[in-house]
C-alpha cells in the first residue's frame, strides 16, 4: 500500500523496508492454479447438478449439464498442456521436487509435534501444503480416468468398469472437503490469509514469509518505488 | 535467515510421490471393493437420511441408490382432476381414461430391480400398477399393429416397445412405488416399468400410448442408444 510520506525521508525508507515483498509464485504457477480452480468450480457445480436430486430436478437439462461437465474437463486438460508446453518448466519442476521431498520439519508439521523442543520451521512449503498437492494431483488423475470411463461406458458398455461411478462419487466428496479447507485457510483464516496474495499477485509480504516459511531461502525484494530512491 | 545445523542436512524422504501413489492405490481399491463396503455401511445411513427434513433431502446424494434424470423443463406436475391417459393409433376403440379409471384397472404388485444404462442400479423396487395388456384389450389393437409408443408429459421424451416386449410378464405401468404414489421426480403419476431393459425405456410422466405399425426411435435412441435395450446384451455388449 502506498504511504503518504515524502519519498526519500527516513520514515519512508523504514516503511519500505518493512513492506518488502518476497516473490512466491510465478506466472506459470499462478495460471495453473487458477485454471484448475476455475475448472474445478465448473466441474463441481455441473457434477452436483447431475448428482443431487434437488438440483437435477430444478435444472432439468441433463444433456446440457453433461456437455458443460465434459467441456470443462477438456478445457482443464488443454490448460495444463498449454502450461507444460509454453510455461516455465524449470519453475514447475522445482516446485514438483519441493513437493516431493519431506524433511523432518515437514514430518513434524504433519504430526503436529515439536522438533527438538521448537515448532517445526517450514521451507517454501510446509508439510500440509505438500500433502495437499500430492492428494489433489492424484485426485485429478483418478477423476480423469473414471470420468473418461463413465463417458465411454455410457454409450458402449464394453468399456464399463464396475465401481468407477462409485469412486467418482467418493472423490467428489473428498475433494469438496479438501477444497473447503483450502479456501478457508487461504481466504478466511486470519493466520493464513497472507498466503492468498502469493497466488494472486505472485508475492507475499516478507513478514509473512518469515513467520510461516522461515527456512525458505527466497530473496526479499523492495516494492516498486513511486518516487526517487532514498539518497 | 537463520539456518539449521550447518553440519548435517536434515534427512529428506520422497513422501510426496508416496502420498500420490497412495491416493491412486486408494482409488483402485475403492473401485474394486468400495461398493461392497458401502452396501453394508449405507444401511444405517439411509435410515439417518430419512431424518433429514423432506425439503432438504434432495440436497444430499441419494442413499437409496436412485438418481433423478430428466431432459427438458418443466418437470410435469400431476393434477388428478385434469389428468387423462390416452390410448390411440391403430386401435378400434381409442381410450381417454381419467385418474379414477386408471386406478380402477386391475392392479398387480411386483418387486424387481432397476438398472440405468449409465451404470447405477436399485434392487428390489416395490411397484404396483397395471399390465399393459389390460389397456390393449380395452382399446382393441389392430392386426397391423407392431409397436407401442409411450409418450411422456415431459416433452419431447418418448420411447417404444414392441407389443411382444410390452406383454412380458414383468412389464407394467406403475402408479405406486414403495407403497406410496409415485412422486413427481420419479415420474408421477405413471411410469412404465420394464426390468429386463435399461431404465430409459421406462417412460416417466406417462401421458399417452400410441399404437403403431412400425417402430419410432425414442428420445435416447435418437442420441445413439439401442432400441432393444436388454440388460447386458445391448449398448455395446452381446449381440
Amino acid at each position: 500500500m502506498a504511504l503518504a510520506t515524502e519519498p526519500g525521508s527516513t520514515a519512508s525508507r523504514r516503511r519500505i523496508q518493512v513492506e518488502a515483498r518476497v516473490p512466491r509464485f510465478g506466472r506459470t504457477e499462478r495460471f495453473i492454479h487458477w485454471w484448475q480452480a476455475g475448472a474445478f468450480g465448473i466441474l463441481l457445480f455441473s457434477g452436483l447438478a447431475l448428482w443431487l436430486p434437488a438440483l437435477a430436478t430444478a435444472i432439468n437439462r441433463r444433456l446440457l449439464v453433461k456437455d458443460i461437465h465434459l467441456v470443462a474437463s477438456l478445457a482443464l486438460l488443454a490448460g495444463l498442456l498449454l502450461a507444460v508446453l509454453v510455461g516455465d518448466r524449470r519453475a514447475m519442476a522445482r516446485t514438483a521436487r519441493e513437493m516431493d521431498l519431506y524433511d523432518e520439519h515437514d514430518r513434524a508439521y504433519l504430526r503436529h509435534r515439536k522438533l527438538n523442543g521448537q515448532p517445526p520451521r517450514p521451507a517454501r512449503f510446509n508439510g500440509g501444503q505438500k500433502l495437499n498437492a500430492a492428494i489433489v494431483s492424484a485426485s485429478w488423475v483418478l477423476f480423469g480416468v473414471s470420468g473418461l470411463d463413465l463417458y465411454l461406458g455410457e454409450r458402449d458398455h464394453a468399456f464399463r468398469v464396475e465401481g468407477m461411478l462409485f469412486m467418482h462419487d467418493v472423490l467428489t466428496l473428498g475433494m469438496v472437503v479438501i477444497v473447503c479447507g483450502h479456501i478457508w485457510m487461504a481466504a478466511l483464516r486470519t493466520a493464513t490469509v497472507g498466503a492468498l496474495e502469493g497466488m494472486t499477485t505472485g508475492s507475499v509480504s516478507a513478514a509473512y514469509a518469515r513467520e510461516h516459511h522461515p527456512r525458505w531461502q527466497a530473496e526479499e525484494q523492495d516494492p516498486p518505488r513511486t518516487g526517487p530512491p532514498p539518497s | 535467515m537463520a539456518e539449521d545445523s550447518p553440519d548435517v542436512p536434515p534427512p529428506e524422504r520422497r513422501l510426496g510421490r508416496a502420498a500420490f501413489l497412495g491416493v491412486i492405490g486408494l482409488g483402485i481399491a475403492t473401485t474394486a471393493y468400495g461398493q461392497q463396503v458401502w452396501g453394508e455401511a449405507s444401511k444405517p445411513l439411509a435410515a439417518a437420511q430419512k431424518a433429514i427434513p423432506t425439503d432438504l433431502q434432495g440436497f444430499v446424494p441419494s442413499l437409496s441408490g436412485w438418481q433423478i434424470y430428466s431432459v427438458a423443463p418443466p418437470m410435469p406436475t400431476f393434477d388428478a382432476a385434469s389428468f387423462r391417459l390416452t390410448v390411440e393409433g391403430a386401435v378400434s376403440n381409442p381410450l381417454s381414461l381419467d385418474w379414477q379409471q386408471v386406478l380402477s384397472l386391475p392392479a398387480v404388485d411386483q418387486i424387481s430391480d432397476f438398472h440405468c444404462v449409465t451404470g447405477w442400479s436399485v434392487s428390489k423396487v416395490h411397484w404396483r400398477g397395471f399390465r399393459i395388456q389390460t389397456l390393449l384389450a380395452q382399446a382393441g389393437v389392430s392386426a397391423q399393429a407392431t409397436h407401442l409408443q409411450f409418450v411422456s408429459l415431459e416433452h419431447p421424451y418418448t420411447d417404444t416397445l414392441t407389443i411382444a416386449q410390452a406383454r412380458l410378464p414383468d412389464v407394467l405401468v406403475a402408479h405406486t412405488m414403495e407403497a406410496a404414489p409415485i412422486t413427481r421426480d420419479h415420474g408421477a403419476p405413471l411410469r412404465v416399468v420394464i426390468p429386463q431393459m435399461y431404465g430409459y425405456k421406462g417412460v416417466k410422466w406417462l401421458g399417452g400410448i400410441r399404437v403403431l405399425d412400425r417402430s419410432s426411435p425414442g428420445y435416447w435412441e435418437q442420441r445413439g442408444y439401442d432400441e432393444n435395450a436388454w440388460l447386458g446384451r445391448s449398448n455395446g455388449l452381446g449381440d
